[in-house]
């Protein structure tokens, strides 16, 4: 694919802990990963691994510790909030909670013309105008520009937090959890309208998701993050069918599979132990303690997230790569 | 005007009438005009301002007195016979004097006269001008403070929250008639110099500004909460990864969301500044003579308690009423604007 529009290196974000456990908390544990334009990269991993604050980082809603972030060429990730806003235009967000993104006391008319008001892109009528097109782009008819959040569903909510997103005509948008907080049926729903502007607009996403299924559905690329870390990271269809990290494996056979699918039938490998606290990071791999394949090296070296043939994974004992049939491949 | 640019706008796009929805405001103005209770506490409130108001316009047309002028060796008419208002009390020690009682005749002394003479009701009429101007500009000037106090704290956070709240907590540590009584008996020996600025001990923006501070904390406090949860919001952060400058965050995502919160406080912080108010004016230290209120007639009458109740009665009356009403209307208009407030109540 084509060349790099955001590139995030060694990304950490830390919060300082205060109170009783006083000190500092490591949410983004030097991340490093490269977008290309008009991909779709999905992040995954457990709640509380980091992909959210990783997401906020990209986007610059909350500042980076360390590393840079680099959008367009440009290292953003020391910008000042006057000097992000230009920035903010091409780089935009779409969140989690469709009942939350949205100001109840404004209406729909006027949420999505904040940004255009915000970054003064044109007189009232033209304003108007483009809030029709925009409303009419995902669905609604323009006269419900009229009317207030509370009167939607989630779903419809979430087609106005994307309408806004899209109002300043960004290059990347990156979805945190868009889809997580809806009913099942209403998810396919806003995956098929955000395909269908990816392909419209030539978008960018950065789509984070803790679920694997929503994932595969719409990823070029898949990161795999555990404890603020990436451990893998690999084309979509490589990393499903043939993963080469433990914790990939174990989250992919977590998958509810129906009775006569077409792949393999998978072993449900079950993890123990909860998710370490990232306040209190284990030594050497992250994973290990709840690894069915940690041995002494796992618990006293940190693996680095080396790449072979496009796959990248941080781990000492790697799962064997199948190699993809044409068959698969073209599925 | 707006809904009419509004229908040309879309009706020139050829699109059909645009079905614009009754904004949070008018939802709860309808919900409230469809109280009863409400209605009722706003028809009192209305017919008592309107009656305090037209104070001057009794005073001078129909009881043809002036109430801040002592009268005591006046006559006046009852039933073709020429009565002083003030006779010499013959019954009991035989000490003092006794004012005439309520003649129950709207145009003289209506409710009777003072210690000193003067017509009860056309003071009671004055005395609620001031009870009611105070205790509403400093309900006003309380909750505008406070809704600043409290979101620019909740906003900033860190050292500017830090110094609001320890400042809220300094007046919170004081009993609220405490901390009013040291403050007013202090500004009304000696009225306040603020540099150019000087209110003198009799002005009645000593008691508006002493009632409005001393209550800053009540409304600062939740205005404070509800700001913090309102910043973790996803619509506040969309604002900030649109661009938007802290200026319209606090104008648009913010104030727009505290903004019921402060009006449900305006009406219960005039009832409850209101009788303040009368509570300092009682001991002397509120309003400052000429000026009348609720507080000082009540004082003027308590030394008639057992001969002519209805100087202290009369104003404890209007404050009960007024009070009851505003508590109401208050709550109907919290119910309107906030109606989660009542399910966390029934909770």
């Amino acid at each position: 694919m084509s060349e790099t529009i955001l590139r995030a290196d060694d990304v950490v974000k830390q919060f300082a802990l205060r109170g009783r456990h006083r000190g500092t908390i490591k949410a983004v544990d030097g991340v490093s990963l490269e977008v290309k334009a008009g991909e779709t990269l999905g992040i995954v991993g457990e709640s509380g691994c980091g992909k959210s604050t990783f997401g906020q980082c990209l986007t610059r809603l909350v500042d980076v510790t360390s590393g840079t972030i680099q959008f367009e060429g440009t290292d953003i990730s020391k910008l000042s909030r006057r000097q992000l806003r230009p920035v903010r235009s091409r780089l935009q967000m779409v969140f989690q909670d469709p009942y939350s993104s949205l100001n109840p006391r404004m209406r729909v008319g006027d949420i999505v013309a904040e940004p255009m008001r915000i970054h003064k892109t044109g007189d009232r009528r033209a304003i108007q105008a483009r809030v029709a097109d925009l409303l009419e782009r995902v669905g609604f008819d323009a006269s419900m520009a009229g009317r207030f959040p509370h009167e939607f569903s989630g779903g419809q909510r979430q087609r106005i937090g994307i309408a806004r997103a899209l109002a300043l005509n960004p290059s990347v948008l990156v979805a945190d959890e868009p889809v997580s907080a809806l009913d099942v049926s209403v998810q396919a729903q806003v995956l098929n309208l955000l395909a269908d502007l990816q392909d419209e607009f030539g978008l960018t996403y950065v789509f984070i998701a803790h679920d694997l299924g929503v994932v595969e559905h719409v990823s070029d690329r898949v990161a795999v993050m555990y404890l603020g870390e990436i451990v893998e990271l690999a084309d979509a269809e490589e990393l499903y069918a043939s993963p080469a990290h433990h914790y990939t494996a174990a989250l992919l056979s977590a998958i509810p599979q129906l009775d006569g699918e077409a792949e393999p039938e998978r072993e449900r490998i079950v993890l123990t132990g909860d998710v370490p606290s990232p306040a209190n990071k284990p030594s050497g791999c992250p994973f290990h303690p709840r690894c069915p394949a940690a041995t002494e090296i796992c618990r006293t070296e940190h693996p680095v997230l080396h790449e072979e043939g496009g796959r990248a994974v941080a781990c000492h004992h790697p799962l064997p790569l199948r190699v993809l049939s044409s068959a698969e491949r073209g599925a | 005007m707006v809904e009419v640019t509004v229908a040309i706008a879309t009706s020139e796009r050829g699109t059909p009438r645009s079905r614009r929805s009754a904004g949070p405001w008018r939802v709860a103005f309808t919900q409230i005009a469809h109280n009863p209770v409400a209605v009722g506490s706003a028809i009192a409130l209305v017919i008592i301002v309107a009656v305090c108001l037209a104070a001057p316009l009794y005073a001078q047309f129909i009881a043809h007195t002036d109430p801040f002028q002592s009268n005591i060796n006046g006559t006046t008419v009852i039933d073709g016979h020429s009565v002083a208002v003030l006779q010499q009390q013959t019954q009991g020690l035989g000490l003092g004097v006794e004012p005439i009682g309520p003649t129950w005749n709207i145009s003289n002394y209506f409710l009777g006269a003072d210690s000193q003479g003067r017509d009860v009701f056309a003071r009671l009429l004055y005395g609620g001008r001031t009870t009611l101007l105070i205790g509403f500009s400093s309900a006003l000037i309380c909750c505008a403070l406070g809704a600043l106090v409290g979101i620019i704290a909740g906003y900033f956070g860190g050292p500017v929250d830090w110094v609001l709240s320890r400042l809220m907590d300094i007046i919170w540590a004081f009993p609220v008639y405490l901390l009013a009584i040291s403050l007013s008996v202090v500004l009304l020996t000696g009225g306040l110099r603020l540099g150019p600025i000087v209110i003198g001990p009799s002005n009645l923006l000593l008691p508006i500004l002493i009632i409005a501070l001393i209550y800053v904390p009540y409304v600062a406090r939740p205005i404070r909460g509800q700001v913090l949860s309102l910043k973790n919001r996803e619509f506040v952060k969309a604002a900030i990864g649109l661009g938007a400058s802290d200026w319209r965050i606090l104008r648009i995502e913010i104030l727009r969301n505290v903004l019921p919160t402060v009006i449900v406080f305006i009406p219960l912080m005039m009832a409850l500044n209101m009788l303040t108010e009368s509570a300092l004016s009682f001991l002397s230290i509120g309003v400052q003579p000429p000026n009348a209120s609720w507080g000082t007639i009540i004082n003027d009458g308590l030394d008639l308690l057992y001969t002519r109740p209805a100087v202290a009665i009369a104003p404890g009356i209007m404050l009960v009423i007024t009070a009851v009403a505003l508590n109401l209307l208050g709550d109907a208009v919290r119910d309107a604007l906030d109606p989660k407030a009542k399910l966390r109540g029934a909770a």
